[in-house]
C-alpha cells in the first residue's frame, strides 16, 4: 500500500500546445510521494501562483473523459 | 627549485608532440539558418569538405569516421567516397558531441585509427523537427506515460529544473536574461550566428513564455546546418595546415537511472566527476581556463554547469551570469559564438569548434586575448568535459 500523499518538488506552466485536447495555460507538477516515489500530474484547487516547493500534496482522481481517469494532487492540509 | 629546473624543459619542447596526445587539426561548418536545399548527408558533407581545407588533409587520409544526427554512416561513406577502419553512428542527442570527441580521442590513443572525421549534419529546421507532443523522445523516451497531463519537451524539463532552482537558491529570471543577453552579444560579433540584434533585458522579459518560467529566449535556436571536426595524433598534427589544438584533457560521467525526472542534484556530481577527471589528465586548473564553452539548450542548463564544474558555488549560478563573469573581457567568456541560443543549434559541436578557434587566435572582434585553454562543459544526464590546449602538455 502507497499512501496517497507527498509534496511538490517544482512545477511549470505550459504557455505554448503540444496537445490538441489541453488548453494553455495548463500546470505541470513534479510531485515526490513519502515512499520515495516521483510522478509527474496537474494540481487541482489551487493557483500556479500558489505553487510552492515543498507544498503537502494528496491524490485524488479525476475523471477527464467518460473512459480516462488520471491521478491529480490537490493541497494537503497539515494537522492543525 | 625543481620547478626552475622543469619549466624551463618544458619550454623548449612546446612545438613537440608528446607522445599519445591527441589533437583537433581541422574543423569546417556549413551556413547556418534554414537550408531547406540540403539533407543532413548533405550539410555533413560540406562541413567535412571545410574541415578537410581547413586541415590540408584529402579524404583517403580519414580512416575513422563517426557521424552525429547523419541518419547512416554507410549511406555517408557511399557519398563521400570513405572506406574507413573504424565507423559509428550515433543518436540525435546533444551531448553526444563531447562523447563523439572524447570516443575519437580514445581511438587515436588506442590504435584503432589515426585520423577520424565526426561529422555532424541538422536539418531539424527544414525538415520540421518537433521538441514536444506525441512525437516527443527526449532522453529515454520514457516520458510517453506523462503525455496525459500535458508533460513533454526537453524545454518543460529545464523549466522545471530552473523553478526548482529559483526555490532553491532565489536564483531570479533576471539572472537567466543575464545569461541570454551576454551570448546574444557575443553573436553580434559572429559572423556566422543565426541571431546577432541585442536585446535588453526589458526585451527578455517581453518575450513570450513557452514553459514558464522559460521564455523564447531561454530556448536555443532551431535551425539547419552542419559541423566537422578532424583529430590526429599530435606526431601527425605537427605537419598539417593549421597550428594543433590539444584535447588535453576528457572525462564523462552519467546519471542515467530515473533520468525520466530532473536530477535531484541538477547533475552536479556527474559534473563534477568529470571535470576532475578532465582537468587531472589535463594537468590543468580552473585558474588555466581562459573560455568556457557550456552546451546551452537552456538558459538555466548554463546556470547548473557553472555550479557542477566548480565555476562557482552550489546555487551561485545565477549571481554568478548576472556579474558578468562571463562576458569576452571578463574572466571567463562563455560561448563567444552565442552558443546554441544564439549562433547555431549545432547541438555542442559549434561550442567545440569555438574552442578550437579561440585557441587558433582566429576569432577577429570576439577574441579571446591569449586563449591557451578552453573547456567545453555539457550538462545532461550523460555528462562531458573537454579540456583543450594550445600546447600539448
Amino acid at each position: 500500500v502507497v499512501a496517497p500523499t507527498g509534496f511538490i518538488e517544482t512545477w511549470c506552466i505550459f504557455h505554448r500546445s503540444y496537445f490538441d485536447g489541453l488548453s494553455v495555460p495548463y500546470t505541470v507538477i513534479q510531485v515526490r510521494l513519502e515512499c520515495g516515489v516521483r510522478l509527474f500530474s496537474n494540481p487541482v484547487g489551487v493557483e500556479a501562483r500558489a505553487l510552492r516547493i515543498g507544498m503537502p500534496v494528496e491524490a485524488m482522481f479525476e475523471d477527464v473523459t467518460p473512459d480516462v481517469t488520471l491521478l491529480k494532487f490537490k493541497p494537503r492540509k497539515e494537522h492543525q | 627549485m625543481i620547478d626552475a629546473l622543469v619549466i624551463p624543459a618544458l619550454k623548449g619542447r612546446k612545438t613537440m608532440a608528446r607522445s599519445g596526445s591527441v589533437a583537433l587539426v581541422g574543423v569546417g561548418h556549413t551556413r547556418y539558418g534554414k537550408l531547406p536545399e540540403y539533407d543532413a548527408y548533405d550539410l555533413g558533407l560540406w562541413a567535412l569538405k571545410e574541415a578537410l581545407a581547413d586541415s590540408g588533409l584529402r579524404f583517403e587520409d580519414i580512416d575513422g569516421l563517426i557521424v552525429n544526427r547523419i541518419p547512416d554512416y554507410q549511406r555517408f561513406c557511399e557519398i563521400a567516397g570513405l572506406n574507413p577502419s573504424y565507423v559509428s553512428t550515433t543518436p540525435g542527442q546533444g551531448r553526444f558531441s563531447g562523447i563523439c570527441i572524447e570516443t575519437a580521442t580514445a581511438l587515436i590513443r588506442g590504435g584503432l585509427a589515426t585520423t577520424v572525421a565526426l561529422v555532424y549534419g541538422n536539418n531539424g529546421r527544414s525538415g520540421g523537427d518537433r521538441y514536444g507532443g506525441t512525437g516527443d523522445t527526449y532522453g529515454s523516451g520514457g516520458g510517453g506515460q506523462w503525455f496525459a497531463y500535458g508533460m513533454t519537451s526537453p524545454g518543460a524539463f529545464h523549466a522545471l529544473m530552473a523553478r526548482r532552482h529559483m526555490g532553491l537558491y532565489g536564483t531570479t529570471a533576471d539572472q537567466l536574461g543575464a545569461v541570454a543577453k551576454t551570448f546574444r552579444d557575443h553573436a553580434a560579433l559572429n559572423p556566422s550566428a543565426v541571431m546577432r540584434t541585442p536585446f535588453t533585458l526589458a526585451d527578455y522579459h517581453a518575450s513570450r513564455y513557452i514553459c514558464e518560467p522559460l521564455h523564447l529566449l531561454d530556448y536555443c535556436l532551431i535551425n539547419d546546418g552542419g559541423v566537422a571536426l578532424i583529430l590526429t595524433s599530435g606526431e601527425r598534427a605537427c605537419d598539417l595546415a593549421q597550428p594543433p589544438v590539444y584535447v588535453r584533457g576528457c572525462g564523462m560521467a552519467t546519471a542515467l537511472t530515473n533520468s525520466t525526472f530532473p536530477p535531484d542534484d541538477f547533475w552536479r556530481e556527474p559534473m563534477r566527476k568529470a571535470a576532475d577527471t578532465s582537468f587531472r589528465v589535463a594537468g590543468a586548473s580552473r585558474d588555466d581556463i581562459s573560455a568556457l564553452m557550456i552546451y546551452d539548450n537552456f538558459t538555466p542548463t548554463v546556470l547548473f554547469s557553472l555550479e557542477g564544474f566548480g565555476y562557482c558555488g552550489e546555487g551561485e549560478g545565477g549571481s554568478f551570469a548576472a556579474e558578468g563573469h562571463l562576458a569576452l573581457g571578463a574572466r571567463y567568456p562563455a560561448n563567444t559564438s552565442g552558443g546554441h541560443l544564439s549562433e547555431s543549434y549545432m547541438q555542442g559541436w559549434a561550442l567545440n569548434l569555438e574552442a578550437v578557434l579561440q585557441i587558433r587566435g582566429k576569432c577577429g572582434e570576439r577574441q579571446v586575448k591569449d586563449c591557451a585553454f578552453a573547456h567545453y562543459m555539457a550538462a545532461a544526464p550523460v555528462v562531458t568535459s573537454i579540456i583543450y590546449g594550445r600546447d600539448p602538455s
